[in-house]
């Protein structure tokens, strides 16, 4: 392989490892929100000018030419792929550019290339979600691809004008190290993104929320539990990763309800695009128990023990009617409005909770007087109260209180379909695309409770939107006990009634809650062998994992990495030269001869060779033949390669004998200028 | 001695990255977004990685390379040997000397394993005069990922001496010196240069010289000295003085033009058997007589050493012995005229360069 075929062998590797990259991310993007119409449309053009080898000169007709062909594109897809939602024409605007680069690569391109098809990685993780998998393969192509990259431009570097006398290149080491490389990355953005997850945010109060409740959810593990309500935030979902958050038995040990609402926390000021919270009276109340409501005469209590993990650790959940709270230090409070939290850096991970099973039908005259001074009637100013009274009115929403919350729900579950991703469509608000877009209306459970507030709002009953964990699954280990994790997080109204407090009413279609859980309770085959497995084994592995994934272990991991790094270690040992030991007695004997010549007055200076010093001695007839063979003897042992046999050695030893039978010389002080071979003369 | 060091700095790749992970390191631990969070996470990685597998202790290979004489301008090639001393082998390293390659292309070494040493052979041209004790060797490595760009500056004693470039001297120069040589008795008709005797021929020397039937008929390698027309001994004087009241930096051009005239009259007058006897007259006037291919190269080291020095009188004797010869030349470097001092040498003096 010449330079030649070996460097286009190289820049074709790189030119596909780039285009992995931007397939890989395109793949990321949401294909419900992103028909492949239209992906087709705003990547096309842009690839075909990209291929183009003779392109028009002047700028503007490029400008003029390329447009046409988008414009042409984007009408075609139009027609046969139907409108595109916002957040997707946005998402949608990187495409054309990283088509481009992609196809033309140019010196600079492979750099930008990669950027862009981050960009569009990094918006397909927003809008659809995290996928390992293909985030996995975008890692490796990326590396691959910088590893090409950097090594051709090491080699355009080197060659200069010079290329026809350039040696060819070895491809397989440069694919094999891209590949290597691109595993510690992988791990590093893991222990990176963990660290991350772990430190403390500045902007997160005492009381554990976060401060700027019009962000997007934060971290997965408090995703969907009350930090923020952002209808088209399109964080929520994403974040469900299935972290286990909190463990719930009862103290009897009987089975736990399937149906059972933990709400962590509500919102109650509502606007087009979201929900706030409003106001509170916090309070702290000492010790570690708490009265939430005062217990309903005849009625069971019934008391939950609540046992909390890592990512809910600063969250308390409680039931509807709850009335008490217990073992729970540090404690921030809200009685009226029923929010409970714990202040942030409280070790307590179990508590129980006390409620009651409060059941009935939900009348009108029992709706709260006070909800208005709660704030609980408020509506977003922009709300186009017309369009929504008229969809109650189709709805047939009126009457009682209970018969308004039925139509609502049995309206919603008609008129919208449950999915899990957000509503698109041509309004400026989700609420809007939910309810009144044209054809498929879709949305989770944040969109029926908000859509479901509004609409009670608008009817006059006090309402607002709690959130929290539904459902859970059965626990491997305990099976009376249910584990919530995040993928358990849901969002329901709450409605403000008479002596009952806060009601819950869930408009979410019933089958839709509890999606994602397996629908029978009775543990699967599958199951049974985890859990014997757990049993057998109880949780070394996992154990060992989990201590293996630790924040703070990774980052001193890396951390350690770094400082070996730039520790200034001592340099690695120099390549001994072996010696034989035969050798080693030739050179004791060559001393002895050395030796009995210095006390006879002839010294070999440093540095002086044995052939010099040899020559100088020959030269003042101070040269015995015998010492002259043994010299001749030790170079052929020293560096000659042949051996040290009797023969040789006998060789030294006549030298020994004969080193000493010189007689001494006089030595003459050496004059200014001298040679070395004028220090000696003879006696 | 300069001392070796080496550094790590960002490339412009690495800067945006580094840029960008920061941003939205920033916006994830601020707002904890675990969007940004996750952008953190890999943009940060490969920075990362490429940080900790960046080679290290490239200052400390050492490189070997002989001394070399060359021309300004001359093209040459090099050849040195490096060996590398650090703890991990040396990748995709480019070697480069500034001062001999400043129009060529940096050189890739191959992979290096610790204490493997490698033959390099590059392309160098020195382009300015000079007489230097050490070369600086620049040494660039950006694997794995190109984000980071390790540096090391590794500093060798070793002498490169650029002569002079040599320059095109006008044909009278030597022809009007060589007309008043006074004809030898047995002088032939023919013009040109004429047989004068044998001597030992030295390796260095062209070879068409070579006394073919002589070099037989003795074992040995005999050249022809031509002589004829040609005077034995030629005294030239190099005048590196300036102008009085003229500052040091000026006249460049000229100094360095001059210097080259004086190497190449020297090598020419060599070429054809003449010996020269070269009064420097600088802070320290010297004179050369330059009679073997040892004190040539000591004369074009001087050359390479030479400054122009602020006017001074002539130094008295310094002229002395050129009075013996019958032919002289004067070279003007330091764009001084002195044709006062011309007056101080009997014989006729060509000068050489001497109008502006």
């Amino acid at each position: 392989m010449n330079w030649q075929s070996s460097h286009r062998a190289a820049d074709r590797i790189a030119a596909l490892a780039l285009l992995a990259c931007g397939i890989l991310a395109v793949a990321n993007l949401p294909a419900g929100q992103l028909p492949i119409g239209w992906l087709l449309a705003w990547t096309l053009p842009a690839m075909f000018f990209g291929c183009l080898r003779r392109r028009p000169t002047r700028p503007w007709l490029r400008v003029i030419l390329a447009s046409l062909t988008q414009v042409a594109a984007f009408a075609l897809a139009l027609e046969y792929a139907g409108a595109l939602s916002r957040p997707a024409i946005l998402a949608c605007t990187i495409l054309p550019p990283l088509g481009f680069v992609t196809v033309r690569r140019r010196d600079a391109d492979a750099a930008l290339g990669l950027f862009l098809s981050f960009c569009v990685l990094l918006v397909g993780v927003i809008l659809g979600g995290i996928h390992l998998p293909l985030l996995a393969a975008y890692g490796v192509a990326a590396c691959v691809s910088l590893r090409f990259e950097t090594h051709l431009a090491a080699r355009a570097a080197s060659v200069g004008h010079r290329r026809a006398i350039a040696a060819p290149m070895p491809l397989r080491p440069v694919l094999i190290a891209g590949l290597a490389i691109a595993l510690p990355c992988l791990f590093v953005a893991f222990a990176v993104d963990r660290t991350l997850e772990w430190l403390p945010s500045p902007l997160r109060s005492d009381d554990g929320t976060v401060e700027n409740t019009a962000t997007k959810p934060a971290g997965g593990a408090t995703a969907g539990l009350d930090d923020s309500f952002d209808l088209g935030g399109g964080g929520v979902l994403a974040d469900l990763a299935g972290e286990e958050l909190v463990l719930v038995r009862t103290d009897d040990r009987s089975p736990m309800p399937t149906d059972l609402y933990l709400r962590s926390g509500y919102f109650d000021v509502p606007e087009m695009q979201r929900w706030r919270v409003g106001p509170r009276n916090l309070a702290r109340p000492t010790g570690t128990n708490h009265l939430l409501g005062r217990a309903e005469a005849g009625t069971p209590e019934r008391t939950l023990e609540i046992e909390r993990f890592a990512g809910a650790r600063n969250f308390v959940f409680v039931p509807p009617h709850a009335t008490e709270l217990r073992t729970v230090p540090g404690l921030v409070v809200d009685r009226r409005r029923l929010w409970v939290r714990q202040k942030r850096g409280a070790d307590q991970t179990d508590y129980a909770v006390s409620y009651q099973e409060l059941t009935g039908s939900l009348r009108r005259d029992q709706v709260h007087s006070r909800g208005t001074r709660l704030g609980l009637l408020t509506l977003p100013a922009e709300l186009d109260r017309e369009r929504y009274l008229d969809l109650l009115d189709s709805f047939g929403a009126s009457g009682t209180t209970s018969e308004i919350t039925q139509r609502i729900a049995a309206g919603l579950a008609a008129r919208c379909r449950y999915d899990r991703i957000e509503p698109t469509g041509p309004y400026l608000y989700t609420i809007d695309n939910f309810l009144f877009a044209d054809g498929d209306r879709r949305g989770y459970c944040m969109h029926f409770a908000s859509a479901a507030a509004i609409m009670l709002r608008l009817r006059g009953i006090p309402c607002r939107i709690g959130v929290g964990l539904y459902g859970g699954e059965q626990d491997r280990r305990e099976p009376e006990a249910r584990i919530y994790g995040s993928q358990h997080a849901h969002a329901w109204v709450e409605i403000y009634m008479q002596n009952r407090g806060y009601v819950v009413f869930d408009p979410t279609p019933p089958d839709e809650r509890g999606r994602r859980m397996p629908s029978e309770l009775a543990p699967t085959a599958e199951a049974d062998d985890v859990a014997a497995a757990d049993a057998a084994g109880p949780g070394f592995w996992s154990g060992l994992l989990d201590f293996l994934l630790q924040p703070w272990l990774l980052l001193s991991i890396i951390v350690l990495a770094i400082v070996a790094t730039l520790w200034p270690g001592s340099r690695p040992a120099e390549p001994e030269i072996v010696v034989p030991r035969s050798i080693k007695t030739a050179r004791r004997m060559l001393v002895r001869i050395l030796r009995a010549l210095a006390s006879r007055g002839h010294l070999r200076q440093r540095g002086q060779t044995l052939e010099q010093f040899g020559a100088i001695l020959g030269t003042h007839d101070r040269l015995p033949e015998d010492v002259a063979l043994a010299f001749r003897t030790y170079q052929e042992v020293r560096f000659g390669g042949y051996e040290f046999d009797v023969e040789r050695e006998r060789q030294l030893q006549s030298g020994i004998a004969s080193a000493l039978a010189i007689e001494p010389a006089v030595i003459e002080p050496p004059t200014s200028g001298s040679d070395v071979s004028n220090r000696t003369t003879d006696s | 001695m300069a001392a070796s060091h080496g550094s790590i700095e960002l490339t412009m790749r690495g800067r945006v990255l580094a840029w960008l992970a920061g941003l939205a390191g920033a916006a994830a631990w601020l707002g904890e977004d675990p969007n940004a969070r996750i952008a953190a996470a890999l943009l940060a990685a490969p920075l990362l990685v490429d940080f900790v597998a960046k080679q290290r202790r490239m200052h400390e290979t050492k490189v070997r390379i002989a001394p070399r004489r060359t021309i300004a301008g001359a093209p040459f090639t090099e050849q040195i040997t490096v060996e590398h001393q650090g703890r991990w082998p040396l990748r995709e390293c480019l070697l480069a000397e500034p001062r001999t390659m400043r129009t060529e292309p940096p050189q890739l070494v191959p992979v290096l394993r610790p204490y493997e040493s490698r033959r390099v052979t590059y392309r160098a041209r020195s382009h300015r005069r000079s007489h230097i004790v050490e070369r600086v060797f620049v040494l660039v490595s950006s694997w794995p990922l190109g984000l980071f760009r390790a540096r090391a500056v590794v500093a060798v004693a070793a002498d490169l001496v650029t002569e002079p470039a040599r320059v095109r001297l006008a044909a009278e120069i030597l022809t009007t010196v060589a007309e008043r040589e006074a004809a030898p008795r047995d002088r032939s008709k023919l013009p040109g240069p004429e047989f004068h005797s044998l001597r030992e021929h030295m390796p260095e020397e062209d070879a068409r010289g070579v006394h073919a039937l002589r070099s037989a008929a003795l074992a040995t390698l005999v050249r022809r000295v031509t002589r004829g027309r040609m005077p034995r001994t030629v005294g030239i004087v190099l005048d590196l003085r300036r102008p009085p009241g003229r500052r040091l930096e000026g006249g460049a051009r000229r100094f360095e033009w001059s210097l080259g005239a004086c190497a190449t009259l020297v090598t020419l007058l060599r070429s054809r058997g003449a010996e020269v006897d070269v009064a420097v007259i600088d802070a320290d006037p010297t004179r050369l007589l330059v009679q073997s291919p040892v004190r040539e190269v000591a004369l074009m080291t001087l050359l390479a050493e030479a400054q122009p020095v602020t006017h001074q009188p002539l130094p008295a004797g310094i002229l002395e012995s050129l009075r013996e010869y019958e032919h002289c030349y004067w070279i003007p470097a330091g764009s001084f005229q002195a044709t006062a001092d011309h007056a101080l040498l009997p014989t006729a003096v060509e000068v050489i360069g001497g109008d502006e």
